[in-house]
């Protein structure tokens, strides 16, 4: 499955059953099968709504960039799932407690994940890591926990005077590749026929993504390793360094001890999520690789 | 008729076309050649000879061009990067 980064085009449309690209008098088609995702980084390019139903039915994710050539609108089919009703029913009414120990799983991985990154780049921080997860498990207040972690975490990765949301070129990389999960993420949720908006752990009123916001907490270690490794070429977000934040829609995770495809693991996860939420059966979390 | 009803329906299942006659689709994994070989089953006009053959990339790709030019089709197949600039 390609993911198809679009910046020279001026029209995207269907013809003859193919996803095809106009630019000029040159003319490309690929099979919509054939396309994983579609990100679109030039405001002139026009998709026609026959592309638009096509990418849908094809599961093609579709993500488009702002002025700031950050991916910003992603289109998502809400009315997908055939028992959205019942669904969205039972996932208002989830209990406290599985919300709780859901939270607490998805946070531990995600601490898990963040070890196993510097470990797997030789940075120091493994005993410190391993104190706050042993922590996690006896206290209550996990949520504390995380925040110590990442800050632990983020200054061993990329430095002593790292501050998220600064604007650098690795806040930005991480805000671009944090993006493409999330969009990875949401497709499946709505797909699944669960409201994005009502989360486990993030319950803002303003935000739309709260439940998105929860799940991509076990991947964001993955997205963490891709732009570190895009640190060692890069030093601003340029075309050439965005085709590699992109290449996380092409990454492999385990899965209950099989080697799965990113969009696989999370409709995996996804289910397994439903399920403890609903019956209470154990969660069965991904396990994010390192170097392959 | 049947031929150009059957080559609508190929391309949309993701074939490429290569020359006269000639169809080549990219298969992620072999075991997915099972659910293609039954889509193509279905949709095989009553008369004609339609065949399937299965070749790796790498076998593809040592193949020998006595005439003309590799399609605009087999290029993107071919493309070695997963993710393409368009």
């Amino acid at each position: 499955m390609r993911t198809i980064f679009v910046e020279n085009t001026q029209r995207i449309a269907i013809k003859e059953g193919l996803l095809s690209f106009f630019d000029g008098d040159q003319e490309r088609a690929l099979a919509l099968c054939d396309v994983g995702a579609l990100v679109i980084a030039n405001h002139s390019t026009t998709l026609s709504v026959a592309a638009c139903h096509a990418l849908d039915a094809h599961d093609v994710l579709c993500l488009i960039c702002d002025p700031k050539h950050q991916p910003s609108l992603m289109m998502l089919n809400l009315y997908k799932y055939h028992r959205l009703t019942t669904r969205l029913k039972k996932q208002m009414l989830w209990s406290v407690e599985r919300k709780q120990t859901a939270a607490k799983t998805l946070l531990f991985y995600k601490i898990l994940h963040q070890q196993k990154h510097l470990e797997h780049c030789a940075i120091d921080g493994f005993e410190e890591m391993d104190s706050i997860l042993m922590r996690m498990e006896e206290e209550k207040s996990f949520q504390q926990l995380e925040a110590q972690a990442a800050r632990l975490y983020f200054k061993r990765l990329f430095g002593p005077y790292f501050i998220r949301f600064e604007d650098t070129f690795i806040n930005h990389a991480l805000n671009y590749t944090y993006m493409c999960l999330s969009a990875v993420i949401a497709q499946v949720v709505v797909a699944k026929g669960l409201h994005p908006s009502l989360g486990i752990l993030h319950d803002s009123s303003f935000n739309n993504f709260n439940l998105i916001y929860d799940l991509i907490e076990v991947y964001r270690p993955l997205a963490d390793f891709i732009v570190y490794q895009s640190t060692i070429n890069h030093t601003a977000l340029t075309k050439a360094c965005k085709k590699e934040l992109l290449s996380i829609f092409d990454t492999y995770v385990m899965f209950d001890g099989r080697k799965t495809s990113l969009k696989r693991s999370v409709e995996f996860f996804v289910d397994s999520f439903i399920q403890h939420m609903e019956s209470g059966t154990r969660m069965h979390v991904p396990e994010v690789c390192f170097g392959g | 008729m049947a031929y150009t009803i059957f080559r609508k329906k190929i391309r949309a299942l993701g074939f490429y076309f290569v020359q006269k006659s000639v169809y080549v689709k990219l298969l992620e994994y072999y075991d997915k050649r099972i659910a293609l070989q039954r889509s193509l089953e279905n949709l095989c006009p009553l008369k004609g000879n339609v065949r399937l053959i299965y070749l790796t990339v790498h076998q593809y790709e040592k193949g020998y061009q006595i005439g003309g030019e590799a399609s605009e089709a087999e290029k993107l197949i071919l493309h070695d990067q997963q993710i393409l600039e368009f």
